[in-house]
């Protein structure tokens, strides 16, 4: 059996307050997984640590079978982060700011520049290709970013609320994308407020509260735990973080 | 040439680039006309401020200049008030540098080193510290140069060096701060801490040339304190 995708175990962190705790989670390999949770529940906090850039307290993170932080070098090479707000440089063009990304990861510059190219034109970019990024709209930006995501071909992809602020046709563009890469056997982790996304798109679910998992599986799963019915995601996801309010205040 | 991507000249390209580009766009707008008026305008500051300073350095030259104590008392206390600029300077471009791009969270989720990053990015900032400081005193080193002998021209040296300490005493801040009020506070309160340092710059500057008035910096006071010359 391969090893999972993402494997978390008795994972926390602490800022001035206990924000994950204790918490368990695993993600098989060519899953679409929509880790969902209230405000402040811990959900980036989650993917900032398994993205290397916050250190937990206490646990562990294994990415297909390698210790993140044991060795998170070898972590990072097959994982891309795309923030919720993620950063593109004004000064470049998508062109230069790919180029600029797969050389991070060490892809040698011919062929980052035919990767680059590549993912333009995968993303109908390439009209604005030697444009600088500085006078793109929110959804171009957000597609430039995801093409920074992809150019190193990650098996694990981590997306931190990636269409907030999009308009419909670039919503549905990196949706296209992201399950295009699920379709070639990539993983994808994707935290959402839009429930309806996380209902379409994910196969497993995962209800983050208070920095602990109260509930994960198939949305058929999640309906059978509330005590079946057809409700909608956003019923399941209410009812179970209303649920869990008197275990977390009694913990 | 292609450098070999995430080494330190790799990092260094990109970072030159990154700043011409936003320092471009900052003072021309991207027009070629106020770039031609940028490269004028910086032609004539220059000349007026190689007056000013001719004008300054040239009686004290015409009266002689030798390393006595009070010379030697007068050039210290200049170089500490100038470099005390450099201090600010350094303090508030290492926390930008470190926090303004915004690109710490895609570096570092790279498996690139971020000890490269930051030295690049640290080095930066030495270089842009010298070049200020250098743009406050050349035209003064370069009159003292054409007056007196070149062998003024070793305070650009003393120049680099200062740059050089005032980066790695504000990179030393930063962490210190880093470590004890986190990453969010750092930079405000480094910003405070370089406006008090620059604060002390107005505040320590004689109203008139020292060399000219006798200023603070000739109160017997400071003498006493000074050791001999050998």
């Amino acid at each position: 059996m391969s090893a999972p995708a993402l494997a978390i175990a008795a994972l926390s962190k602490t800022f001035d307050r206990p924000v994950i705790q204790g918490l368990d989670l695993s993600v098989r390999a060519g899953e679409f997984y929509a880790l969902l949770g209230p405000n402040g529940a811990g959900k980036t906090t989650i993917l900032r640590m398994v993205a290397g850039l916050l250190q937990p307290d206490s646990g562990a993170i294994s990415i297909f079978g390698i210790d993140a932080r044991r060795d998170p070098v070898a972590a990072k090479r097959i994982v891309a982060w795309v923030s919720d707000e993620p950063m593109v440089y004004d000064r470049l063009t998508p062109l230069e700011y790919l180029e600029f990304v797969a050389g991070l990861w060490q892809i040698d510059a011919p062929t980052a520049r035919r990767k680059a190219h590549d993912l333009i034109n995968w993303l109908g970019l390439a009209p604005h290709a030697n444009q600088l990024c500085g006078s793109f709209s929110k959804g171009m930006l957000q597609k430039v970013a995801l093409a920074g995501a992809l150019v190193h071909d990650p098996r694990l992809i981590i997306l931190d609320e990636p269409l907030t602020g999009l308009d419909a046709g670039s919503a549905r563009q990196v949706k296209d994308v992201l399950l295009g890469k699920v379709r070639e056997g990539g993983t994808v982790i994707m935290t959402t407020h839009i429930l309806e996304v996380a209902e379409r798109m994910a196969e497993r679910i995962g209800v983050i509260s208070a920095g602990r998992l109260i509930a994960e599986g198939t949305l058929a799963e999640l309906r059978t735990r509330i005590g079946g019915g057809q409700q909608s995601l956003e019923d399941i996801f209410l009812d179970l973080v209303a649920r869990s309010a008197p275990d977390i205040a009694a913990a | 040439m292609n450098a070999a991507p995430t080494s330190l000249v790799w990092f260094a390209r990109h970072e030159l680039k990154l700043a011409w580009r936003d320092w471009l766009a900052m003072m021309t707008g991207g027009q070629l006309a106020r770039r031609l008026v940028l490269i004028l305008f910086g032609l004539v500051a220059a000349g007026v401020f190689h007056l000013l300073a001719y004008g300054l350095v040239r009686p004290w030259v015409t009266a002689g200049i030798t390393p006595d104590k009070p010379t030697l008392v007068l050039l210290t206390g200049t170089g500490i008030l100038f470099w005390s600029v450099t201090l600010s300077q350094a303090l508030e471009s290492v926390t930008r540098v470190y926090y303004a791009r915004s690109d710490l969270d895609l570096i570092l989720s790279s498996p690139a080193s971020s000890r490269r990053l930051f030295a690049v990015r640290t080095g930066a900032v030495a270089i842009t510290t010298m070049a200020l400081s250098a743009l406050l005193v050349s035209p003064l080193i370069n009159m003292l140069a054409l007056l007196d002998g070149p062998h003024w021209l070793a305070a650009y040296g003393l120049l680099a060096a200062a740059g050089a300490m005032s980066t790695a005493i504000a990179v030393a801040i930063t962490i210190a701060l880093f470590r004890l009020v986190g990453a969010k506070r750092t930079r405000v309160i480094a910003q405070i801490v370089a406006a008090i340092i620059g604060a002390g710059f107005i505040i320590g500057i004689p109203p008139a040339p020292p060399w000219e008035t006798g200023g603070r910096l000739h109160s017997p006071h400071w003498r006493a304190l000074a050791p001999s010359p050998p």
